[in-house]
């Protein structure tokens, strides 16, 4: 069943002035619920600002965003209620830290949410866990943390409201490989022991291609498509005329299989290019040996 | 004078402002000459010493021992800072740090103005700025208005209509789309092609560090290696070590060594990842 769905939601920019733009254009979309999705576009492709009307920090222009078949904007006094369901994680969040310590920054939402002390507790330690921030950094400011961990206390900041969708813009910017392995591996972690649906917008399709079954492609305002991870990436020449660069890997497929290799038309990582290719070189090498 | 760029023999640690140590070593003896006309890639993770060494490359840090020269001129003399500064730009990793305007020529105007330049040749240096990183069009947006990689090309553009002869650049694509990634790698690579501008860019990114000249890895304040994109990137195992990605194509060649197929890692790009790949079969 779908958690969230758009019917024809559109947003302009800056109505009636000449700077006016149409970021989001007549968008219609099915979320289920515990999905793991991926969502890329390039700059401008409008992906940030839809993202930013699934917990009501926009309002449509036009059309409307439903969060379990109900109408988020039905009744405007209940859209606090809709940011707890629908947890946002911005570009850079570190900059957004504030409080005097790690454990006050991530027990901020919950504190809003109205939990109790041990509720609380319980949360803050449980997904301080999660993101990989040893407890002993807790009582420690915010301020004092290496940028990668000032990154996870935000992240963590939001997912302590255990929000039933949670989304990450680019959660990874920024960071070195490193970096950005240990991130993406902790935001698998969540979603696997919560359950919860998660859509990661991000640049980068080998992060995309590592952690969502389904991909959402914006261009232009517009869904370009929503299907499952491997049937977007069959599309990697349409993708590349949206300026969004398929992984290399990827390429080399499409390249080996003009010359006449029979690889399949859906590889999206190396180790599932690798595979293929061992077992073609066994199939026909092992053959020839025996013979 | 063939050298842009020379640290000799730099050490370099953070210090308070009563000049007691506040950080570990950054950089240990590091050594490093940088050609004019050169594009030259520094790569290395978070903590690696990178952007501290670009630092040091402008001017901005000076070593705590061992010296840092820039066109000739040491880096120690404060009083020819500006002479430094005018030579060579930097552009850094997040836009908006670097934007000082409320309108986009305006702010690619700031540069020049500052140095002096005559009304009508900054009004040609801005236009021409801003076509180079194909922002024209932009001119009279507010900077506000932009997207994270439009602000970039700004920023760029800024350092371009200062004419200077070496552009440091400290992670200028980390915020960027794939597209406006591209944008700005074709703007760095025109400016040392067609301009001759000597070119370091400071990346993480191994795909950006494959369209330099020369790579210069550094790990732990030191460098590692040192040689063509071709040298460096063919070493999946070593720069794996160092939390530093491989081209993909690297990556697979080595998967199937791995797995006992007889190739080298020889590759880092398509094409001839193809090549090898299909000798197999042949």
């Amino acid at each position: 069943m779908a958690i969230l769905r758009t019917e024809e939601l559109t947003y302009q920019y800056s109505a009636g002035t000449p700077f006016e733009k149409t970021a989001v254009d007549h968008v219609d979309l099915e979320i289920e619920e515990g999905a793991f999705v991926g969502v890329i576009g390039s700059t401008g492709s409008g992906k940030s600002t839809l993202m930013q009307h699934f917990n009501g920090l926009l309002r449509p222009t036009s059309g409307a965003v439903y969060l379990d078949g109900m109408d988020i904007w039905a009744d405007k006094t209940k859209i606090r209620d809709v940011r707890f369901q629908v947890g946002l994680v911005f570009q850079y969040p570190e900059y957004q830290l504030f409080e005097e310590t790690v454990y006050r920054d991530i027990a901020y939402g919950p504190k809003n949410m109205g939990l109790t002390e041990s509720e609380i507790k319980e949360r803050v330690l449980e997904t301080a866990e999660l993101v990989g921030l040893p407890e002993e950094l807790l009582e420690q400011s915010p301020f004092a943390l290496s940028g990668g961990q000032k990154r996870r206390v935000a992240i963590a900041g939001v997912m302590a409201l255990r929000p039933r969708i949670l989304i990450l813009d680019e959660p990874t910017a920024g960071l070195d490989p490193m970096g950005r392995e240990d991130i993406l591996g902790e935001i698998r972690a969540y979603h696997k022991k919560t359950g919860g649906t998660v859509l990661l917008v991000s640049h980068s399709m080998e992060d995309v291609a590592k952690c969502a079954e389904k991909i959402l492609v914006m261009d232009h305002g517009k869904k370009f498509c929503y299907e499952d991870t491997a049937a977007v990436f069959r599309r990697a020449q349409e993708l590349e005329t949206l300026g969004l660069s398929v992984p290399q890997v990827t390429r080399i497929c499409m390249e080996l299989r003009r010359r006449g290799l029979p690889l399949g038309d859906d590889i999206y990582t190396v180790q599932q290019a690798a595979r293929q290719l061992a077992a073609l070189y066994q199939g026909r090498k092992g053959g020839a040996s025996i013979c | 004078m063939n050298v842009q760029l020379k640290a000799d023999h730099v050490w370099f640690h953070y210090t308070d402002e009563e000049g007691n140590r506040t950080s570990e070593d950054v950089l240990k003896d590091v050594s490093l000459e940088i050609k004019k006309g050169s594009f030259t890639a520094i790569l290395g993770h978070n903590g690696s010493g990178k952007s501290t060494l670009a630092r040091l490359l402008n001017a901005i840090l000076v070593p705590i021992s061992g010296s840092v020269w820039v066109n000739g001129i040491e880096t120690r003399d404060e009083e020819q800072l500006y002479e430094i500064r005018r030579h060579t730009g930097m552009v850094f990793q997040n836009p908006d740090n670097q934007i000082v305007a409320t309108i986009v020529e305006e702010d690619v105007a700031f540069g020049p103005e500052n140095l002096g330049i005559e009304p009508q040749e900054i009004r040609r240096r801005v236009d021409e700025a801003l076509r180079a990183v194909d922002m024209y069009e932009y001119r009279l947006h507010a900077p506000s208005q932009l997207s994270g990689g439009q602000k970039q090309r700004v920023a760029i553009a800024g350092i371009i209509a200062m004419r200077p002869d070496c552009i440091i650049l400290d992670e200028p694509t980390a915020m960027l789309d794939p597209r406006g990634r591209r944008e700005v790698m074709k703007t760095i690579r025109m400016l040392n092609e067609e301009h001759g501008i000597t070119v370091v860019l400071i990346t993480h990114y191994m795909d950006e560090a494959v369209q330099a000249d020369r790579v210069v890895v550094m790990d732990d304040g030191k460098i590692i290696m040192d040689s063509t994109p071709g040298a460096v990137f063919t070493k999946p195992e070593l720069l794996q070590a160092v939390g530093l990605d491989v081209p993909q194509a690297a990556e697979l060649l080595q998967s199937l060594k791995e797995a006992g197929l007889p190739v080298e890692v020889t590759a880092i790009d398509e094409a001839s990842c193809a090549d090898v790949i299909m000798n197999l079969f042949a």
